[in-house]
């Protein structure tokens, strides 16, 4: 086997338990997150096709049933959320596969903050319109988790479900004033763009597993090479060539860096002047709120020109690029469904609630290169968003607003952004 | 599976190359020549012969396409190849265990 490997025992047997886990790990994982997209998909659709109908004045429910049919599908989709945890406690897969479960992972998460952020909000304003938006980023979010699962397994399908969800984005953002339709759309997606793949993941991961008690054609009649020494080394082999999250890039730095400190410093700008600490004036305003969209679109078309023939060096780097690319994406979607809601309703707090969806989902995409790179600060970058969406959303309508999202664009966008050409500059000389 | 029975050993994975290229395929299911070539440090020349042997073995799919002008040759995992690359590393751990 080429290299020789020097290792411990123990390194041994976590090279031994490593490759057991890692060769049937693609189709577990990919079991397990159509397991989990399958019901949610299903007892989430059918919730809220039961409410699209009550909406339309087809269906009335007396207050116990209400109850029950609020709370009725979280209850089993805790117990399969419990179950799937239980049973990928041990596995261990490659980087790609580690990024891709990640991937699925962060829809939960960013799913939980823009339920805490946005519920509250709507209580605490009494505005369904805001309740109704969250949905919305979900969908976002969703053409965002497909968008990377395409883009890191080369699957046409899946790229459909990723426009299908981007498609029901915009679809829902046009019916906020027809709740019925809205909801009837919202159930219908959950069950075609939810539902359906997660059953279509599950049978493809069926069709890959190893059988029980294989046979085959290609099997000789004794390797006479194949000593226990060669074998480890071929186990450790396979640990090392899949496992590399250190080798993982997330290209970009430069968009990040550029991108943190425009809108940082614009943000600080006018939180400075909200605050009555500065004065811009009209011309300041203009001034401040165009010249850095201005600047980083200049500063984007120069690195997609730069970068357009560059190919990911592997299969880790595609896929938490594919991540961030999501994130992108989903931000592009947000931005005219919250420019939109917010034109059409009249009311300044919808827009403010952009930037707030915008951490959650930069927290996403960071915990996805955490778990691909296996990194603190990588971590700590995801925790910083996800804080950081939780603060604004606490603080909203204060001038403080402006300045907490000032400095997480400087503290976790900017400063990550300039670490990554550090390692990027480094790994090249 | 239990035991280990040395003869299960799959000779088309069996090689440092094959191994290293159904490791990275059971990881990414989908890689360019170009990527298979620099994360495992190969030569076209030898990386082609390898994958032209799995590919015979019915373990991955080669698809040749193009990426605006430039030739693209992209590499799949299929499932029979999943499958017994599965198999290949249960019966090197099953070797490891029993003679250690």
């Amino acid at each position: 086997m080429g290299r020789i490997f020097f290792k411990s025992s123990i390194a041994e047997a976590a090279d031994l338990v490593f490759a057991r886990s890692f060769a049937g790990e693609g189709p577990r994982a990919q079991a397990s997150a159509g397991l989990v997209f399958f019901w949610a998909g299903l007892l989430y659709g059918l919730q809220t096709l039961v409410y699209a109908a009550i909406e339309a004045g087809w269906l009335t429910l007396t207050p116990p049933y209400g109850l029950w049919l609020a709370i009725g599908p979280t209850l089993p989709f805790l117990g399969v959320i419990a179950y799937v945890a239980w049973r990928e406690r041990k596995g261990k897969g490659g980087v790609a596969t580690r990024a891709l479960t990640a991937s699925y992972t962060s829809a939960g998460l960013l799913n939980l903050v823009i339920a805490v952020t946005f519920g509250w909000l709507a209580i605490s304003r009494q505005s369904t319109t805001i309740w109704l938006l969250y949905p919305i980023v979900i969908c976002a979010m969703q053409g965002a988790v497909w968008y990377a699962a395409a883009l890191i397994r080369r699957k046409l399908w899946l790229g459909l479900v990723s426009a299908g969800w981007f498609v029901t984005t915009l679809a829902l953002t046009l019916l906020m004033t027809q709740v019925a339709a809205y909801l009837f759309c919202l159930g219908i997606a959950l069950l075609a763009l939810m539902a359906a793949p997660g059953y279509v993941m599950q049978r493809l991961a069926a069709r890959e597993r190893a059988p029980e008690r294989p046979t085959s054609e290609n099997a000789v009649e004794a390797h006479t090479d194949t000593d226990p020494q060669a074998a480890r080394e071929a186990l450790a082999f396979v640990k090392a060539l899949v496992d590399r999250g250190e080798q993982v890039q997330l290209s970009g730095g430069l968009l990040l860096l550029s991108g943190g400190l425009l809108y940082g410093l614009q943000c600080l700008l006018h939180g400075l002047d909200m605050s009555g600490s500065v004065r811009l004036g009209a011309l300041g305003h203009l001034i401040n709120g165009v010249l850095p969209t201005i600047l980083f679109l200049i500063i984007l078309s120069v690195v997609l020109w730069r970068d357009r023939h560059k190919t990911h060096a592997n299969a880790g780097s595609r896929a938490i690029n594919a991540a961030f690319g999501g994130v992108g994406l989903a931000n592009l979607f947000m931005n005219l469904v919250f420019g939109y809601a917010a034109f059409t309703q009249k009311l300044w707090l919808i827009w403010m609630l952009y930037p707030i969806s915008l951490c959650a989902l930069m927290g996403a995409g960071w915990y996805v290169a955490a778990v691909a790179k296996r990194r603190l600060w990588a971590a700590l970058v995801c925790a910083g968003w996800f804080a950081t969406a939780v603060l604004l959303a606490w603080r909203v309508e204060t001038p403080e607003y402006l300045l907490i999202l000032s400095g997480a664009l400087v503290l976790l966008m900017a400063v990550p952004g300039y670490l990554l050409m550090r390692f990027d500059a480094g790994q090249r000389a | 599976m239990t035991g280990f029975d040395v003869n299960r050993l799959d000779d088309a994975i069996h090689g440092r190359l094959r191994l290293g290229i159904m490791a990275y395929l059971a990881d990414a299911e989908a890689a360019d020549f170009n990527e298979l070539k620099g994360v495992l440090e190969a030569t076209q020349g030898n990386l082609s012969v390898h994958l032209s042997k799995l590919e015979d073995a019915g373990y991955v799919e080669i698809v040749k396409g193009y990426q605006g002008k430039k030739p693209l040759t992209r590499v799949h995992i299929t499932p029979a190849g999943r499958q017994a690359f599965a198999r290949y590393i249960e019966v090197l751990s099953g070797l490891v265990e029993k003679r250690s």
